[in-house]
């Protein structure tokens, strides 16, 4: 009784406590975006009215947004709000560096978009949700293999596909279909043999991954399985047995393929390798991180911008730089939350499949946080993955949006009728 | 069904750690920020190596010697003052290292993490050196390489350094690293020059006789002019101790140096700070001077050592550090010129205390040598030499084979209440009082009428 007591105070009307919060962070939220627009169009004459286009239809698409889900369905939307400002940044700073390149950056964060509201709607039902895991694990496993077979290197790793103009990077899209394939157990729950399924596909994808050289995603892959893992079967003798044989699998693979350990090399030592791919990267990160001081040089005026992928896996340093250190931690801060938030309302989730999801996709958030920061930082070794909602890049864009759709639809909150209609029934 | 909540803890505690790794990372990025930010490849601070975002750099008097204005990296007006403070303050390409403008970034930048790059600094460096005196005693070495320097001895301060050979940074010469005249260009030669000691290294010999041979001021020695393979200046006949260093008699030193043979010499090298490679509070390091003589060498060997004609190498820092402890009553402050950082509140950010250079020399022994350097100049050279100053010093002319000697002075005032110590070498020119010595006295005089004259 005590959750229906909760859910009371969340489900305000508009003027309610909530309802005045969120149109405050709404309001506030425009007013950031409107600067930031103000501060990428400043600069810019040659693009003016393409990019002034962009920026006012995606302010106007949230309040539409905002009003048909928060004020006409009467929902909760404040996952839905930190999106949206943590996509609106990799919007300006996309048209920032390379405005070029500002549409599709455009687009993908509307996929994204589409694609959290479907599935969000999607998972409104609990008997859909196991009826698609097998199809779902096949297309995944299918879709990796197709990627190795076919994708040529880019930057040491075989991720990505084109598709005439179009390139797109499949394991991102993956990332969804692992957790959903993991999470729809149903009441197997505690059972060991269905562990067992999951686990040789979960070594599929990260084997392929592996083979691709992408390890940076095949660790965020790991990891989930790892949480997943322990999700469904509660069992720690289980987790540590698999870590072991993956500690055992990776000593392994790195004696036989030591090259793949020289990628790694100036992990700790990064100043001395400050003029070579080895620490060129992460020294100029840490160098114009610093430089930006607590309120950055301003969107523009940075330096870490001319260096190679400094709107993807540098994004942290670049933001720091031009909007301050304290934005950029502000984000870290922001996406460690939203894995708080979907770890406390996953409690009250409608079954352990949205419980599971949930965590699982936050899970990967947080994990692949780690990496893109830390990564830069050289507090762990560099594996050139994402940050998400924030790098640029429309697969990695698209699956961030997704990954929040898990994190959605454990809430029961996101479905009121649902719960107004469990209320009924309960009387 | 719910015992799954239990289980969500695990993502909690991932949380969990990510938040502390954050907090270790905010934590170590504001500790480093300052040293990452002022790496030399960072583009909003320098320009081609050059610290461009840096305050003033002003001599003793408030002469300003570097600043920064729209973004670009400014020099003194005079083209002497520029090329006597090249390598003071580094050249903009990094090929003269030690420069302060590169050591002393951190103070000069003005950095902190919470305005990043985005304040230009308004903190001055403030150097003991007087700017003009340097510009004089430049226009004194040339056109010989070499360099002076001179130094309060009671306090350690440097007034005045000059290194030549050395450019206007504005006029960069193209045929630096091919003309022999601008060999070694990119040395401050008071820190980096180590040089054939000559007569001057006889201080050190006669400090070890003062110190090892208690009749010393009762001998005579005997010169003829010669003393198996040493070859002296002139010949002296029966001479004392203190009219053989007056004189610079080669044959009483030798024998000096004999008498007392390679470990006492070794000694004496050491309690004069003579072996130490300083590393000052200006961050720059000097090279130590090189002895070379053990107890197994010849008579020859050690006595050639004795009269600084052997394989010793002096460097101008240490000797002028060993002056200003003799002249000091036997103790001496490292020499230095960097005196304050102020930040543009007036609040001092760095402050230099003087370091005790090490050097034991009773004062006893101190006093003894302040007199025979003092009789040098008052029986030998002749007080009209330094005009109004009441000095000592050792001059010395480092013969080398084939080639025009080095020429020496190192000395100092004898009156406490001008406390300076000089030091002098002019690469390949001739006699050492002819040479060091009058560019020594010049740069004396100079400073003696600036003080005066208030």
């Amino acid at each position: 009784m005590e959750t229906t007591k909760n859910k009371k105070l969340y489900f305000g009307r508009p003027g309610s406590m909530y309802g005045l919060i969120s149109l405050l962070i709404m309001l506030l939220l425009t007013i950031y975006q409107v600067i930031m627009s103000y501060c990428v169009l400043s600069k810019d004459s040659e693009n003016f009215s393409e990019l002034l286009l962009y920026f006012s239809v995606y302010i106007v698409a949230e309040w539409i947004y905002y009003f048909i889900f928060a004020i006409v369905q009467n929902r909760h939307i404040s996952l839905e709000m930190i999106a949206f400002a943590l996509s609106s940044i990799s919007l300006y700073v996309t048209a920032s560096v390379s405005p070029s390149k500002t549409q599709t950056q455009f687009v993908a964060i509307f996929i994204g978009l589409a694609l959290y509201i479907a599935m969000v709607q999607y998972m409104k039902s609990t008997t859909r949700t196991s009826a698609i895991r097998i199809p779902m694990a096949v297309m995944a496993l299918g879709l990796l293999a197709f990627t190795l077979v076919f994708a040529s290197y880019t930057n040491g790793a075989k991720n990505w596909i084109y598709i005439g103009p179009i390139s797109i990077q499949p394991s991102e899209f993956v990332k969804l279909a692992f957790i959903y394939v993991g999470a729809a157990t149903l009441d197997k729950i505690q059972s060991h043999k269905s562990l067992t399924a999951y686990v040789f596909f979960a070594v599929g994808c990260v084997g392929l991954l592996g083979l691709m050289s992408d390890f940076g995603t095949a660790l965020i892959y790991f990891a989930t399985f790892i949480l997943i893992a322990f999700l469904r079967s509660g069992d720690v003798r289980t987790i540590v047995l698999v870590c072991t044989a993956a500690v055992i699998g990776a000593i392994l693979i790195l004696t036989l393929k030591s090259y793949i350990l020289n990628r790694f090399a100036s992990y700790r030592h990064i100043w001395e390798h400050m003029y070579d791919s080895g620490g060129y990267q992460q020294t100029r990160t840490l160098i114009y991180s610093a430089s930006g001081g607590f309120f950055g040089v301003g969107l523009g005026n940075g330096h870490l911008r001319d260096i190679f992928a400094a709107t993807e896996d540098l994004i942290f340093g670049l933001i720091c730089e031009e909007l301050g250190i304290l934005t950029g931690f502000l984000i870290v801060i922001t996406l460690i939350l939203l894995a708080f938030a979907a770890a406390y309302n996953a409690r009250f989730s409608r079954s352990s499949f949205f419980t599971i999801a949930a965590c699982a996709a936050a899970g990967m958030i947080v994990v692949q946080t780690a990496l893109n920061v830390f990564g830069v930082t050289d507090f762990l070794p560099l594996t050139g993955v994402t940050l998400p909602f924030v790098s640029r890049g429309g697969s990695s864009m698209i699956c961030s949006w997704g990954l929040l759709a898990f994190i959605k639809a454990a809430d029961s909150r996101s479905y009121p009728q649902l719960a107004k209609k469990a209320k009924r029934n309960r009387r | 069904m719910r015992t799954i909540n239990k289980r969500i803890l695990l993502i909690v505690a991932v949380v969990v750690i990510f938040l502390f790794f954050t907090i270790l990372l905010a934590f170590s990025m504001f500790t480093n920020a300052q040293e990452y930010a002022l790496k030399s490849v960072n583009a909003h601070l320098y320009e081609s190596g050059v610290l461009t975002n840096a305050g003033e750099i002003v001599d003793t008097n408030g002469i300003k010697l570097a600043y920064t204005q729209n973004g670009e990296r400014k020099y003194n007006d005079d083209p002497d003052i520029r090329a006597s403070f090249l390598h003071i303050l580094g050249d903009n390409k990094g090929f003269i290292s030690g420069g302060i403008q590169d050591v002393f970034k951190n103070e000069l930048s003005g950095y902190n993490i919470v305005y990043g790059v985005n304040k230009s600094s308004d903190n001055t460096l403030n150097l003991t050196l007087d700017a003009e005196l340097c510009a004089y005693a430049y226009e004194e070495l040339r056109p010989y390489k070499g360099c002076i320097a001179v130094c309060n001895y009671k306090t350690g301060e440097l007034i005045c350094i000059a290194s030549s050979p050395s450019y206007d940074i504005y006029n960069k010469p193209e045929n630096l690293d091919s003309d022999p005249d601008y060999e070694g260009v990119y040395i401050n030669r008071l820190y980096g020059g180590l040089y054939t000691p000559g007569s001057i290294f006889k201080v050190v010999t006669a400090m070890a006789a003062i110190e090892n041979i208690t009749d010393i001021y009762n001998r005579t020695f005997y010169c003829n002019g010669k003393d198996g393979t040493i070859i002296c200046n002139d010949t002296h006949g029966e001479i004392s101790f203190k009219t053989a260093l007056n004189q610079s008699c080669n044959v009483a030193f030798a024998q000096i140096a004999v008498e007392l043979g390679a470990d006492k010499i070794n000694e004496a090298f050491h309690s004069a700070g003579l072996d130490i490679s300083y590393t000052t509070n200006d961050r720059i390091t000097s090279k130590s001077s090189i002895i070379n003589i053990n107890t197994s060498d010849s008579k020859s060997d050690i006595g050639w050592t004795g009269i600084g004609q052997s394989t010793t190498l002096v460097n101008p820092y240490s000797f002028l550090n060993f002056m200003c402890a003799i002249a000091n009553g036997g103790k001496s402050y490292e020499p230095y010129f960097v005196k304050s950082a102020v930040n543009e509140n007036g609040r001092k950010i760095y402050e230099s205390t003087p370091v005790d250079s090490g050097i034991t020399i009773t004062p006893t022994t101190a006093s003894l040598l302040k007199e025979l350097l003092r009789s040098d100049v008052s029986d030998y050279y002749g007080d009209y030499i330094f005009g109004d100053i009441t000095m000592c010093g050792k001059t010395g002319t480092a013969e080398r084979d084939n080639k025009l000697p080095h020429a020496w002075f190192a000395g100092f005032s004898y009156d406490d209440d001008f406390p300076y110590a000089v030091i002098a070498i002019l690469e390949e020119c001739g006699s050492g009082l002819k040479y060091a010595g009058s560019a020594a006295s010049s740069v004396m005089q100079e400073l003696y009428r600036k003080t005066i004259s208030g």
